[in-house]
């Protein structure tokens, strides 16, 4: 402290012997969150409620500041940019009348097989407040809260597909656990192979794909969504495709671009308890789904539908 | 208690609650930072540098407390565990003042190499805690740009400072 009294060695060792007692106190701190007490996570809560609009004032110029970039830089490729768009235009018209065929034949069929259709999910869109990024943790903090119907463990996703879950909720704000975040584990499948496999953060750009079986053989490019396996998250949620790196391991790209994220909407109508112990059937219900649990690519008896089909 | 002891305490106190609100500016123009793209792994970590060279070339001294309080509300704002930013403020002030009293030559250069010295052990140890929190070892990308960017900005934002501080002088005179 800058101060007009002379320090004295008494007042230094006090303020050493402070300083030790703080960080045994962090220390303390630290431990006491990973156990996920609730009265740390109703502190914290109340306190980033407090601190939201703080964050609003201060990410205000910055905001004004990176969308003045932006525009600069894209200006300077807007030429370039103009001709991309062309030619994306001109494929996905020719996409979108594939598509368009296809999803008749895709009802029809669901007619036939009597295919217990998809529930549709309420969603609440709030603004992001804090930007991810960080070296220990990838969240971001949302402006709806309890308020608005928002529990913890609801997945939250963009137009582009899953962002993350609700680790904490107060009044008026929620904090998301993304999926690139190191603590984050997303059940997930192939979805040209259909082979189940795991994707967790790590706290980078790519996610690392887990308990993938061996007999996979995963492609470039092919895209992951969520399985709905331990009913924590809905099925059918686009995570992202697969990448391979330089050592010849995939890895996952997410579809979302967590730098970018603005708007993030909350499933609140998906209630994971109850979907696990009532009427959970999987993302793709099979023919006896009554019996057991039915997932996707994995029949009632537990083995894969594809061997099925080859026997 | 007379009225010069009542005038020093209400002195330390208003000066407390100054550097409290200039670190709180730092720390939500740092948070800022990340919706630079240049900055999507993690931004640079101002205010170990703010801490560093406050102590060192101003002879700041922080008060514990308010270092305590200002990492608790880094830690919320971020979402990390709670404390995790809290000791590595300490621990920058800590090994600062230890640099401080033990090598009192106070040249630019110096100053960066024991910058770099002070913010890799305390992340080190930061680093540390969190992988055995979690038991996972994460991608070493974003930390080591985060390290990167960090000792990169340290001697920007003293020339910076030097700048201002040579143009104040110029000014006066």
């Amino acid at each position: 402290m800058v101060s007009g009294k002379p320090s004295n060695k008494k007042s230094f060792r006090l303020g050493k012997s402070f300083n030790i007692i703080l960080v045994f106190l962090c220390l303390i701190l630290v431990f006491l969150g990973k156990f996920d007490l609730l009265a740390v996570r109703n502190t914290k809560a109340f306190l980033s409620d407090f601190l939201s609009p703080i964050s609003i004032i201060f990410n205000k110029p910055v905001k004004g500041l990176v969308a003045v970039v932006e525009d600069v830089k894209s200006a300077t490729y807007l030429r370039d940019e103009n001709i991309r768009l062309k030619s994306e235009i001109r494929q996905l018209m020719v996409s979108n009348s594939k598509t368009e065929s296809q999803e008749l034949e895709l009802l029809e069929l669901r007619k036939i097989l009597n295919v217990i259709p998809k529930e549709n999910y309420k969603i609440i869109t709030g603004r992001v407040v804090t930007s991810p990024g960080g070296v220990f943790a990838n969240t971001v903090l949302i402006n709806v809260g309890k308020k608005e119907g928002v529990i913890i463990g609801q997945p939250a996703i963009s137009s582009l597909g899953l962002v993350g879950y609700v680790i904490n909720v107060g009044l008026n704000t929620s904090r998301i656990l993304l999926i690139i975040d190191v603590n984050s584990m997303i059940p997930s499948y192939l979805t040209d192979s259909n082979w189940p496999a795991v994707v967790q953060g790590q706290n980078g750009k790519l996610l690392k794909i887990k308990f993938l079986s061996s007999e996979a053989i995963p492609v470039k490019g092919e895209v992951l969504e969520t399985s709905g396996h331990g009913g924590r998250l809905p099925p059918g949620i686009n995570i992202g495709y697969l990448v391979k790196n330089f050592s010849g391991e995939y890895y996952v790209k997410p579809s979302v671009n967590f730098q970018k994220l603005t708007y993030v909407s909350i499933v609140t109508n998906f209630n994971s308890k109850n979907s696990i112990t009532q009427n959970f059937n999987g993302f793709a219900p099979l023919q006896k789904p009554s019996t057991s649990d039915g997932f996707k690519g994995i029949n009632s008896s537990g083995k894969r539908k594809l061997e099925d089909l080859k026997n | 208690m007379n009225s010069s002891h009542i005038f020093f305490y209400f002195n330390k106190f208003s000066i407390n609650i100054f550097y409290f609100i200039f670190l709180f500016s730092i720390i939500n123009f740092e948070v800022s930072l990340n919706l630079f793209s240049i900055f999507d792994h993690s931004p640079p970590s101002l205010i170990s540098i703010i801490i560093f060279i406050s102590i060192r070339k101003y002879l700041i001294n922080y008060s514990n407390f308010i270092l305590f309080i200002l990492g608790l509300i880094y830690d919320i704002i971020l979402g990390v565990n709670l404390g995790s930013n809290t000791i590595l403020f300490l621990l920058i002030k800590h090994l600062t003042h230890y640099i401080q009293s033990s090598f009192s030559i106070n040249n630019n250069n110096n100053d960066w190499f024991y910058f770099t010295g002070v913010f890799l052990t305390s992340f080190l140890i930061i680093f540390l805690i969190n992988i055995f929190l979690n038991i996972v070892i994460p991608d070493f990308g974003p930390v080591l740009f985060h390290i990167g960017i960090t000792l990169i900005f340290f001697p920007l934002i003293l020339i910076f400072l030097n700048l201002i501080n040579f143009l104040t002088n110029f000014l006066k005179k």
